[in-house]
C-alpha cells in the first residue's frame, strides 16, 4: 500500500463522488497547488486499503451574488479582495476523473471498486506515486474515454505531469513510449492522435 | 388550494392604476415641497418656529436644523487616510410553540474593516441561545413576543459594537462604529424588563462615548457611532416644511397631526433634488419624546442625522445617517463619517460593505434553523426527554413536500 504522504498538500475534501470520478471542494485562497491534469489520490480513511488515483480535469469557482455586486461596483481594494478570499467561504470545486487505484501496493488501471466518501481528504500525488502509477500506460484508454472536458488536453497535461515526475534523462523516453502507445490506441482517429502528439512533443 | 391568478390579475391591474395616480399626486407635492425648501433659508426663523411649537405643546415630530442651513447640500469631504470601521448586525430564531422546545436564539455578527490598510478584515459572531423561563416567558407565563426578541437582539448588537470599539481604543486612527438601523431605541409594554433593556442600551452608548474620551486623551483620535438607515421613508424634513408654512396662529396640535398639503410625501424625493452623488444634507435633530429622553440622559446622547446620497449616478439612492450629539457637534467627525460611509457604499455600489458583511455573518439561514432544531431534538432525546412534534408543523412539512434525510 502506498503510504499516506504527509508532505503532499491536501487540496480539498470530497464533496460528491462516483466510481467514475469525484468533485472536491476547497476555499478560494487554497487553490495554489492543484493544476489541470495533475495526479491526485484519496483514501476513505486510515483503515482503508484503497488509494483512488485520479486526474484533475477542471477547476471552477462558484457564482456568488456578493462578489458579483463588488465587481459591478468597480471599486475593489486589497482589503475587500482579502476579505472575500480569506474570510468568506467562496467554494472552489475541483473535478477529478478516476483513472485507477492502488491496493496492497499493487497498481490497477481500472475504475476503483468503490468511490471515496464525502469529506475524504484529497492530496496531490508525490513523484514516487506518479512514477509507479505510470510505469504501465494502460490507463490512457480510461482518460481518452472520459466524458469530462477536452480529453486530448487532459491526456497531454497528465503525460507531461508524469514526465516531470521522472529524472530529466528519462522524460523524453517516457513521452516517446507514451506516444507509441497512443499511436496504437488512436490508430482509427489520426487527427486526434496528431493533436495529442503535438501537445506532448518533447523536442 | 393554490392562488387563483384569474381572480388576482384584475386586482393587480387596479393596484397599478391606483399607484400611478398616487405618484402623480406625490410628484406635485414634491414640487411644492422643493419650492418651500428653497425659501427656508433663515435658521433663526426656523428655530423660533420650532420653539413656538414646543411652547404650545403642539406635538411637532419633524426635524430641527442643528447649526447648518437646511436648503444647502454639503459636498463630499476627503476621507481620513486610515480608520477602523466596526459594523454590527443581528439575526434571530424566534420562539416557536410548535418546536421541540421553547427557546430563542440571537446571532450578532461584527465585521471590522481597516480603511486605508491592506489588513485582513476581522469577523466575529456571537450566537446566544436562551431557553429558561426567565428569558422565554413573561411575568404572566406567556411565551415572549418576537418584538421582545428583537429588542434584546438590538441591545446585544450595540453592546458588541461598544465592546469591540473599546478593545481597539489603542489603535491610532479614527474609529467609526456602524449600527444597522436607527439609533433611537425604545420598547413597548409587551417587552418584559423593557426598562432594563433601555438602560443597557444607553449603557452601551455611554461605553462608546467613554471609548471616544479615552482615544481623545491618549492619541487625539475620535470614536464615532452611526446608525445607518437604508432607503428611509421618514418625513422629518417635510414636517418641518409644513410647520414653517403655517401662519403663527395655526401652530397648534390640530394642524400638526398631519403634514397638511404635503401629507403622504416623504423626504426622499426632496433630497434627491437637493443632493448630488456623495453630498449630504444639513445636520438635523428629530423632535420626539424618545429623543428628548436621550437628551435628558446627557446632551452628548441626543440623536442627530443627515441624509446622504450614496449613489455615484442616476438613479439616486438615499440613506439616513444617525449619530449621537458627541459626533454631530464635531465637524471633523461628521466629515469622517460622511466620507467613510460613502467610500463603503462605493465598494458595494449603494450599501456599506462593512454592514453587508456583518449582515452576512449574522444571518441564520433556513437550513441552519432546521439543523439547530434537529440538534436540540437530539440533545433532548439524549437526556431522556420526550420530543413531541407539533401536528401543525409536521403537516406543514407534508403539505410543502419538504424532504428530510436521516430520519
Amino acid at each position: 500500500m502506498v503510504q499516506q504522504s504527509t508532505t503532499q498538500p491536501v487540496i480539498g475534501n470530497v464533496l460528491r463522488a462516483s466510481t467514475v470520478g469525484f468533485v472536491c471542494g476547497t476555499r478560494s485562497q487554497e487553490i495554489v497547488h492543484p493544476s489541470f491534469g495533475a495526479f491526485v489520490r484519496t483514501r476513505h480513511s486510515q483503515m482503508s486499503d484503497i488509494d483512488v488515483i485520479g486526474l484533475i480535469h477542471g477547476i471552477s469557482i462558484d457564482d456568488d451574488p456578493l462578489v458579483r455586486q463588488i465587481i459591478l461596483a468597480n471599486n475593489l481594494n486589497n482589503g475587500v479582495a482579502r476579505d472575500q478570499r480569506e474570510n468568506r467561504m467562496v467554494p472552489v470545486e475541483i473535478g477529478v476523473v478516476n483513472i485507477g487505484f492502488i491496493q496492497y501496493d499493487r497498481v490497477y488501471h481500472n475504475l476503483p471498486p468503490r468511490p471515496p466518501l464525502s469529506l475524504d481528504p484529497v492530496q496531490l500525488c508525490d513523484e514516487d506515486t506518479i512514477v509507479r502509477f505510470t510505469e504501465r500506460l494502460d490507463f490512457l484508454r480510461l482518460v481518452l474515454n472520459t466524458p469530462e472536458g477536452p480529453t486530448e488536453q487532459l491526456l497531454a497535461s497528465e503525460l507531461l505531469h508524469a514526465a516531470d515526475a521522472r529524472p530529466e534523462d528519462q522524460r523524453r523516453a517516457f513521452l516517446v513510449a507514451a506516444g507509441r502507445q497512443l499511436a496504437g490506441t488512436l490508430s482509427h482517429d489520426l487527427p486526434r492522435l496528431q493533436h495529442v502528439l503535438r501537445l506532448i512533443n518533447p523536442s | 388550494m393554490t392562488l387563483e391568478f384569474e381572480k388576482v390579475v384584475p386586482q393587480v391591474q387596479r393596484m397599478g392604476r391606483a399607484l400611478a395616480a398616487r405618484n402623480i399626486t406625490m410628484s406635485e407635492r414634491s414640487e411644492d415641497a422643493w419650492e418651500r425648501l428653497n425659501r427656508l433659508g433663515d435658521l433663526d426663523a426656523i428655530h423660533a418656529r420650532i420653539q413656538l411649537a414646543r411652547q404650545r405643546d403642539a406635538g411637532f415630530r419633524g426635524a430641527a436644523p442643528l447649526n447648518e442651513p437646511v436648503n444647502r447640500a454639503y459636498p463630499l469631504p476627503a476621507a481620513p487616510p486610515r480608520a477602523t470601521l466596526i459594523a454590527a448586525d443581528g439575526s434571530q430564531v424566534y420562539p416557536n410553540l410548535h418546536a421541540a422546545a421553547i427557546y430563542y436564539l440571537t446571532n450578532v455578527g461584527v465585521f471590522v474593516y481597516h480603511h486605508g490598510l491592506d489588513e485582513l478584515p476581522e469577523q466575529i459572531t456571537e450566537p446566544d441561545l436562551r431557553y429558561t423561563d426567565e428569558y422565554v416567558r413573561d411575568h404572566q407565563g406567556q411565551v415572549i413576543t418576537n418584538t421582545a426578541v428583537n429588542a434584546r437582539r438590538t441591545v446585544s448588537e450595540l453592546k458588541a459594537l461598544a465592546r469591540e470599539a473599546w478593545n481597539r481604543r489603542a489603535m491610532p486612527f479614527p474609529l467609526v462604529a456602524v449600527s444597522d438601523g436607527p439609533l433611537l431605541f425604545w420598547v413597548g409594554k409587551d417587552v418584559p424588563e423593557g426598562g432594563q433593556l433601555q438602560n443597557e442600551y444607553i449603557g452601551a452608548l455611554v461605553h462608546l462615548h467613554d471609548t471616544h474620551a479615552a482615544m481623545q486623551r491618549d492619541h487625539g483620535h475620535a470614536t464615532s457611532l452611526v446608525g445607518y438607515v437604508d432607503r428611509p421613508t421618514s418625513a422629518f424634513l417635510v414636517s418641518l416644511l409644513h410647520l414653517a408654512s403655517l401662519h403663527e396662529r395655526e401652530v397648534r396640535a390640530a394642524a400638526l397631526t398631519t403634514n397638511g398639503d404635503l401629507e403622504g410625501l416623504i423626504d426622499q424625493p426632496v433630497m434627491f433634488r437637493l443632493l448630488g452623488p456623495g453630498e449630504r444634507s444639513a445636520l438635523l435633530v428629530q423632535q420626539s419624546p424618545q429623543n428628548k429622553r436621550y437628551h435628558d440622559k446627557g446632551k452628548s446622547y441626543e440623536i442627530a442625522f443627515f441624509y446622504l446620497n450614496v449613489s455615484t449616478d442616476f438613479p439616486y439612492h438615499l440613506a439616513r445617517v444617525e449619530m449621537p450629539m458627541w459626533v454631530a457637534r464635531e465637524p471633523e467627525m461628521v466629515d469622517h463619517v460622511h466620507a467613510l460611509l460613502y467610500e463603503q457604499c462605493r465598494m458595494m455600489w449603494r450599501y456599506p460593505y462593512a454592514l453587508t458583511r456583518a449582515d452576512e455573518l449574522a444571518v441564520i439561514r433556513g437550513h441552519e434553523r432546521s439543523q439547530l432544531e434537529e440538534l436540540i431534538e437530539v440533545e433532548l432525546r439524549r437526556n431522556d426527554q420526550d420530543v413531541e412534534h407539533s401536528e401543525k408543523l409536521d403537516s406543514k412539512v407534508v403539505r410543502h413536500g419538504r424532504t428530510r434525510y436521516g430520519q
